[in-house]
């Protein structure tokens, strides 16, 4: 177990800031999850700690001991790939072995290390075969073995799901989530897939534009987010424009298609007649029909309707604006496009992203 | 009411395309390449009287004499070690300027590109008359020796082996860098990162993943290399002439000079069976030996 520490990291590709003072500390046996979109700088992150290229500025740490002058080969990091990287010519042994005599040991250690290694990835029995010979899932398995089998300080996950499909990507998450705990090793995980990382991780780092939005544990990143890209990343949201109509101990009231709705301001200086963004997750939100529904109290059309077995989607209208609204579903009804219906929520629920 | 049925995309029928796509070049290759060369053949087998030349009689006399006449069996050593000596430098040389060029991109990997194709601009006797000027007894190569101290009197480059070779280094030397280059261009980075991650050196990198993943560009390039080297004829002929014979020349020289079309086929035939079996060899052995995962 070790705990990995950049400081300040800064990387640039002819001009372009691709990592833009990076500071964060994975903690030891943590498995931490960069997500974002392509171009965040999520993987150049990733590729500075493997070393495979060098930092502008920053410095990074494992276990207190300074990594930056650290050839790659000597940084003793595991690394899986999007494209498995197994080396073709080589047999499934041969490949898990690579790191194994690199290190010099002996046969009869490398033969039982890569037995041991083969049942941790639930494969045993494939030491002949060639990478080809291999699905997708097997392959990455392999590679899982081949980066873990040499012991390393930390794992790096380059998405290493994302060339599988879906059902098979459902599977290995939970796998390789149990197999970390099992190793109890620290791994960094990059994907831009935020189910994945809420799935998978202990915390997350919501990237951005070279920069850390935010970090924290799933839930605090998908219930508290604290900028309106998080909020808009991760997850779907509704993002509403509302005016204030009147301030009170730090609540704000507000206007919404003639219903009067309240959320929290923390400490956000917001006056009487400013317009503000409020968020609210689709989830949140209750459905029913429009008479006689206790607690609801937002009257809304229904635009359109998507049923998708164990849920329903709807786009309503309230006011001018359109809302998603997701419901589960616990009777065999859905709402017609057209239906009249109400809508509530928690106040809670409801948060403010800033000013519009 | 009844669907429109798809109508079928027209194709040519199945059992006809194969000859109509390979037919054109198989029937191009049979008038002007396996006839001649098998009337080569059947000429090589032909009697030959020096008053009266060609005559309709079978013989092995040509073939028992090229096979046990040290002149002619040195000048088939000769030819054969040039080849391997210029596909030998070539794919030294070639290997890491094509490596070099999958890592550069724009206007430094056009300039190269160009470098290397250049010797294809020009035609073969041009090109060889530049060769001539710089490997001179008292050309820009000696002169530039003799200026650096390095030699006391110049080096005989012309009508030697040692200009061919670098003659023929030359032309050729664009077959190998392009045959490696395409092996090497579209390999995946990842491998490399990979091994290194793993705790290989950048060399032992290199040694046990790139290298192995490239052999089918380096067996295309020393193949093509080898084949263009044994049978080249302008630049051997003009760097090395009579004093430093090749096969080819021999062919020539009977065939045009002392009208011996018999024995000019003989030395052919010779040349043509050892390339062909040594090129078989060769790729059996790659293809099947420890290797063989890489071709698949």
């Amino acid at each position: 177990m070790a705990e990995v520490r950049l400081e300040h990291l800064v990387k640039r590709f002819e001009g372009v800031t691709a990592v833009d003072d990076v500071s964060l500390t994975i903690r030891s046996g943590e498995f931490l999850s960069l997500v974002g979109p392509s171009g965040c700088g999520k993987t150049t992150t990733l590729n500075l700690i493997a070393g495979f290229i060098a930092p502008d500025a920053g410095e990074m740490f494992v276990d207190g001991e300074r990594l930056n002058d650290v050839p790659i080969y000597r940084r003793k990091m595991g690394m899986v790939f999007q494209s498995y990287a197994l080396f073709p010519h080589m047999t499934v042994f041969d490949n898990i072995a690579f790191g194994l005599r690199m290190q010099k040991a002996s046969e009869g250690t490398v033969r039982r290390e890569i037995g041991r290694a083969l049942e941790l990835v639930r494969l045993p029995g494939v030491e002949q075969r060639y990478p080809r010979q291999l699905s997708g899932g097997q392959q990455q398995r392999i590679a899982l073995a081949r980066a873990l089998v040499i012991n390393p300080r930390v794992l790096l996950l380059d998405e290493p799901l994302s060339n599988l499909d879906a059902k098979l990507r459902k599977e290995m998450r939970i796998e390789l989530r149990d197999i970390q705990k099992a190793v109890g090793i620290t791994a960094i995980f990059v994907t831009h897939d935020q189910e994945e990382a809420l799935s998978l991780s202990d915390r997350l780092a919501v990237m951005h534009r070279g920069r850390i939005e935010q970090v924290g544990t799933p839930i605090e990143i998908y219930e508290t987010p604290r900028t309106e890209f998080v909020n808009s990343f991760i997850g779907e949201t509704n993002l509403l424009t509302l005016r204030v109509l009147d301030v009170r101990r730090g609540e704000a009231e507000l206007d919404l298609g003639g219903a009067r709705m309240l959320v929290s301001l923390g400490d956000a200086a917001v006056q009487r007649g400013d317009l503000i963004k409020v968020s609210i997750r689709p989830e949140k939100i209750g459905i029913s029909a429009a008479a006689g529904a206790a607690g609801l109290w937002l009257e809304a059309t229904v635009e359109h309707a998507v049923f998708v077995g164990n849920m329903t989607y709807y786009r309503v209208k309230v006011g001018g604006q359109l809302m998603a609204v997701l419901s589960q579903n616990l009777d065999a009804h859905t709402f017609p496009p057209g239906a009249p219906v109400r809508l509530g929520f928690q106040s809670d629920a409801c948060r403010l992203v800033g000013r519009a | 009411m009844q669907e429109p049925k798809p109508r079928p995309p027209r194709r040519i029928s199945a059992g006809w395309a194969p000859y109509l796509l390979v037919g054109p070049v198989s029937a191009w290759f049979a008038i002007f390449f396996v006839v001649p060369l098998i009337l080569l053949v059947v000429m090589s087998f032909r009697g030959y009287v020096p008053t009266k030349g060609i005559t309709d009689t079978f013989t092995l006399a040509h073939y028992s004499k090229f096979l046990t006449d040290a002149f002619y069996l040195g000048i088939l050593w000769r030819t054969l070690k040039l080849a391997l000596l210029v596909t030998a430098i070539s794919l030294l040389l070639g290997y890491p300027e094509a490596y070099y060029l999958t890592l550069v991109t724009g206007k430094r990997k056009a300039v190269f590109l160009a470098l290397i194709l250049s010797p294809l601009f020009v035609s073969a006797v041009i090109r060889t008359f530049g060769w001539m000027i710089v490997l001179a007894p008292h050309g820009l190569l000696n002169t530039l020796l003799d200026r650096l101290g390095l030699i006391d009197s110049p080096v005989k480059f012309m009508y030697s082996e040692k200009g061919i070779v670098i003659g023929l280094v030359h032309v050729l030397m664009p077959y190998m860098v392009l045959s490696i280059y395409s092996s090497l261009i579209n390999r995946n980075r990842d491998l490399e990162r990979a091994a290194q991650s793993l705790g290989a050196h950048p060399v032992t990198t290199f040694l046990k993943v790139t290298l192995p993943l490239s052999l089918p560009g380096i067996l295309a390039g020393t193949l093509i290399v080898l084949t263009l080297s044994v049978s080249a004829f302008v630049t051997p002929a003009m760097l090395g002439g009579t004093r430093v014979r090749v096969i080819p020349f021999v062919t020539y020289e009977q065939f045009m000079v002392l009208l011996n079309w018999p024995f000019g086929s003989v030395a052919a035939v010779v040349l043509l069976a050892i390339v062909v079996t040594a090129v078989m060899l060769y790729h059996r052995w790659l293809e099947r030996g420890k290797w063989a995962e890489v071709f698949r």
